[in-house]
């Protein structure tokens, strides 16, 4: 019963302190990731795009206004 | 406090109708732009299945890529794509897309004026001048678009933003200004 429950304790331990050591960084010079000495260039921005189209509603709006003035003055 | 009378809310579409002129003004102008929209749309729709670049879009920028070149932008690329058009120098170039042809501005300036004046010969001949000069605004507004993209700098996006939109909306607040003057050029004619 005993050596089960030692066993079980050092097998708990071993995956325990395993997996800790996976977690861990290796400084060593195998561990170093090979990053590109040559940095990549930026992705090109896009082309910007011209939109004119902003201002409908205002144009809407100030077309309604602008009949109303007209009508109000002949009707005057 | 407020209180809720049912009269005087009855009142405000009285006092509406009122102004019957107006009320058959905004009938015909709205009317006009829905109808106009739709069939605008439905266009768009039908050059969007077949995988095409619509008609507009892609005169504008061909027209915007020649002033552009008259200008003297030197290697001015133009290429087409079904959302788009590309035009200026390979790195600098400007996105010319549906939304940036002018046409719907077009539509609310057509609308304005059959509004006013009704389905006449000489609304029709407004319109046809209107759209031409919006269009030509706009073609002009793009081509230098592309001559200052070239030159470099951070001030085109300045001109993108406020200067030229702002130009061509002016462009069609002042025509709809001076439509009872050309009105009476064209109604003096006729007589």
């Amino acid at each position: 019963m005993r050596a089960r429950a030692l066993t079980t304790l050092v097998l708990l331990l071993t995956i325990f302190s395993t997996s800790l050591a996976a977690q861990q960084e290796d400084d060593s010079w195998f561990g170093q990731k090979k990053s590109n000495p040559r940095s990549t260039p930026p992705p090109p921005n896009p082309p910007p795009p011209v939109p004119l189209d902003g201002g409908l509603i205002a144009l809407i709006g100030a077309g309604a206004a602008l009949g109303y003035k007209k009508y109000k003055a002949s009707q005057e | 406090m407020v209180s809720f009378n049912w009269n005087s809310i009855k009142k405000i579409p009285q006092g509406i109708l009122k102004d019957r002129e107006f009320v058959r003004f905004i009938g015909r102008f709205l009317s006009c732009l829905i109808v106009f929209t739709i069939i605008y749309e439905g266009y768009l729709w039908f050059t969007e299945q077949q995988r095409e670049l619509d008609w507009i879009t892609y005169t504008i920028s061909e027209l915007s890529h020649a002033l552009a070149v008259t200008l003297g932008v030197a290697n001015c690329e133009f290429s087409c794509f079904i959302d788009g058009c590309y035009i200026g120098v390979e790195g600098k170039m400007i996105n010319v897309l549906e939304g940036c042809n002018g046409l719907k501005l077009a539509l609310v300036y057509s609308s304005y004026i059959i509004g006013v004046s009704g389905w006449k010969w000489q609304s029709v001949v407004q319109v046809i001048f209107g759209v031409i000069v919006i269009q030509c605004f706009n073609v002009l507004r793009i081509g230098m678009l592309v001559v200052l993209r070239d030159i470099g700098g951070d001030s085109y996006f300045f001109y993108i933003k406020y200067i030229f939109n702002v130009l061509i909306y002016i462009a069609i607040l002042f025509l709809w200004l001076v439509k009872p003057y050309i009105d009476r050029v064209l109604y003096k004619h006729v007589n």
